[in-house]
């Protein structure tokens, strides 16, 4: 099965491409499928270019007749290539973060998207943040971040709680300078009445922002809703004796989830590739996964994806993250959550896993875009 | 590593066939964006034509109005006169021949408001409301000398709710055509021609111009939600789905089904219960139908209207039609 792969490149996280390629081809090694799975991989930058993505899915598509194509890319691009997928009637796995969203959920017979569900499990943080009598909030994000609509999913979901939203914090800098939350701290230090904050930084980002939030002088006080990536251990690394403020929030996975098939990755990687795993080559295990499945049970009919599509809604696949289904409305990949919780002063977080957010999740996804949709074209952490 | 694909855009002129305000969304896109070269409306549309030009007026785009016996040559014309290379059709009544279709460089396109290949036809709009579908579709297709039957380029749905009506749905496929108008003529403009993919003949259906049988209510075979949907897919353009009481023409433009199981089903089209607001009517299987805004020659009236007329409760709906309940 010859299986055409868009690669997205990122300054923020250079191997990001490099991850899930290896993350597919180290899945096939070991599922003894190397021999019968080959990928022609094209690489669309920063997956902005639209131009660029077109063509190059195009080429994988007419000229190297691919017979499933797998696609890093967002989804205000992912538009413009639907016709052309559209008109092959093969099947594409739209892969990425989840930090966007459709503006139509409705989806084309033949595609299906495998993310991390970022902006659905910042909707469920933006609720959980208004809890008790203290409704009010600040937000804190990046100028990259508040690009896409994790963001407005969170900000969402905390004002229809009734939520009460103080202020908007945009931090503007670029990485290599020093970074510092200064106009960030002051408006805390006039308005002590706020005392929680809704925050979406890239885990590159998120650990700078800790360290300097935990340096503000009543950073005790403060409770943050974080997003996913906010969670991650590249964002805890400055975590050696505890921050000052309690933090909560929700991810798809972790290194610790608790089952045969993520021990199974984790221990791969650790032991046979000498390192860590990350949540890219997740998503290129998981790839890994779908295509094997596939493989194995389309009866060589795998050019087509509309039944493709139809075989992989009735199957429930396991994975690191537990069981990946396809839900029948959406076409995305649904798995269990993790609740992560983090006291003051403690260094390890609090983790409640295998959560599902069922209802939650068609709420989400019958909630239209409201208004004009304006942000970032590239792909999620790839700038 | 290759350099990257570098970013040019072609210019677009579009001829824009039309006869209803189902166009104007993509109007108004093609016109801000400078794409708009002219805009061609049957002559026996003159609303239409009229508030095509109000909406322009500040422009200079020409605003053409055709017979069918002038069409061919109007159309033709137009295009080598404002070097149209792009012909956009958004519900029109003429068929367009390959001497029209076939001379825009980048193509000659329908933006079609129903799924392809199941609701060809004139009017899909209604039939998707009247058959209850859980999903609306939209198609553009290549234009040929089929009805409805070129290859599509594009594809989508969006859902459909039990209380959308005929003139909601219409609203909300004109936002999703100008969704896919501007993916289409992005993809255009790339220089890439525009990918597409025959029809599935075995699939395809086609729906003749409603006649006035299927605009009416029959009490004796449809069940609440059907005569809700009819009710639904006559508002507004037909003002309502038709039936008669003593001779006289009614037209309900919008009810509800109300839970309720009568221990003495009385017969269907059976008033129940009528005051100001609303009127009470037995159909089928013992539900009832709740209904709060009636249409008749007189004008657009709550049902209490009627007891001017002397209808009262225990009075019965009829078929307008033989052969419906006889």
């Amino acid at each position: 099965m010859n299986i055409g792969i868009l690669l997205p490149r990122s300054n923020a996280y250079p191997l990001i491409g490099s991850d899930f390629m290896e993350g597919i081809k180290a899945f096939a090694r070991q599922a003894g499928l190397s021999g019968e799975l080959h990928f022609f991989a094209e690489s669309i930058g920063f997956g902005g270019q639209e131009k660029e993505v077109y063509a190059k899915t195009e080429k994988l598509l007419l000229i190297d007749d691919v017979d499933v194509l797998v696609g890093f890319i967002d989804q205000k691009v992912l538009e413009l290539v639907k016709p052309l997928v559209s008109a092959s009637g093969k099947l594409m796995i739209v892969v990425n973060p989840g930090a966007n969203y459709p503006a139509n959920r409705v989806p084309q017979p033949n595609m299906i998207t495998l993310d991390l569900q970022h902006a659905f499990l910042c909707a469920l943080t933006g609720a959980a943040a208004v809890n008790g009598t203290d409704v009010q909030a600040g937000v804190a994000t990046t100028f990259y971040d508040c690009g896409y609509l994790h963001l407005a999913a969170m900000v969402h979901e905390f004002m229809a709680a009734k939520g009460v939203l103080k202020f908007n914090y945009i931090n503007k800098q670029l990485d290599n300078e020093v970074f510092h939350i200064d106009e960030l701290s002051a408006f805390l230090s006039a308005n002590t009445g706020t005392k929680k904050l809704l925050c979406i930084f890239n885990s590159l980002y998120a650990a700078h922002f800790y360290k300097a939030l935990n340096a503000y002088e009543k950073a005790g006080d403060l409770h943050l809703y974080v997003s996913p990536m906010m969670l991650e251990k590249k964002a805890l690394e400055n975590l050696e004796t505890g921050f000052h403020f309690s933090l909560e929030g929700f991810m798809s996975w972790h290194q610790s989830v608790p089952n045969e098939e993520n021990h199974l990755f984790v221990d791969l990687y650790r032991q046979e590739m000498k390192k860590e795993p990350g949540i890219f080559s997740l998503l290129g295990w998981e790839a890994g996964i779908i295509l094997k499945e596939i493989y194995n049970f389309s009866n060589g009919e795998y050019r087509n994806g509309e039944l493709v599509v139809e075989m992989l809604k009735t199957k429930p696949l396991k994975g690191p993250r537990g069981v990946l289904q396809l839900d029948p409305e959406t076409q995305f990949f649904l798995s269990p959550v993790i609740r992560c919780r983090m006291a003051g002063g403690s260094t390890q977080p609090e983790m409640e896993y295998d959560l599902e957010f069922k209802n939650e999740w068609e709420d989400f996804c019958e909630k239209p875009l409201e208004g004009s949709v304006a942000g970032w074209t590239n792909t999620y952490l790839c700038y | 590593m290759e350099p990257p694909i570098e970013e040019k855009k072609e210019d677009i002129k579009a001829l824009l066939l039309c006869c209803s305000r189902f166009a104007f969304p993509v109007m108004q896109q093609l016109a801000y964006f400078g794409q708009l070269g002219a805009v061609l409306i049957p002559d026996h549309c003159p609303e239409i034509i009229e508030e095509t030009r109000e909406m322009l007026k500040a422009t200079d785009i020409p605003v053409i109005e055709s017979s069918k016996t002038a069409f061919e040559e109007k159309a033709c014309s137009a295009i080598e006169q404002y070097q149209i290379n792009l012909g956009l059709v958004l519900t029109f009544s003429f068929m367009i021949p390959r001497t029209v279709f076939s001379l825009p460089a980048k193509g000659f396109f329908n933006v079609h408001p129903g799924p392809l290949p199941a609701y060809r036809g004139a009017d899909p709009i209604f039939h998707q409301v009247k058959n209850r579908e859980k999903y609306a579709g939209l198609a553009i297709h290549k234009v040929d000398e089929g009805a409805d039957s070129g290859d599509i380029v594009l594809q989508e749905k969006i859902p459909l709710h039990a209380d959308d009506t005929y003139g909601i749905l219409s609203e909300k496929l004109a936002v999703l055509a100008v969704k896919l108008t501007g993916t289409l003529i992005h993809i255009l403009s790339m220089g890439f021609a525009a990918p597409s993919r025959p029809q599935d003949e075995s699939k395809a259906h086609y729906y003749p111009k409603q006649s006035n049988e299927e605009l009416a209510i029959d009490w004796l075979t449809q069940n609440a939600a059907s005569i809700i949907a009819l009710i639904n897919a006559c508002n507004p353009h037909n003002k309502g789905a038709a039936t008669k009481i003593n001779t006289k023409l009614i037209r309900l433009l919008q009810a509800e089904n109300i839970p309720y199981n009568d221990d003495e089903p009385v017969p269907p089209g059976t008033i129940l219960y009528l005051d100001d607001e609303y009127m009470d009517i037995a159909v089928i299987g013992g539900q009832r139908l709740r209904v709060r805004f009636i249409y008749m020659e007189e004008g657009f009236l709550p049902p209490g209207a009627l007891r001017q007329f002397g209808l009262a409760p225990g009075l019965q709906f009829e078929n307008i039609y033989q052969g419906k309940n006889e």
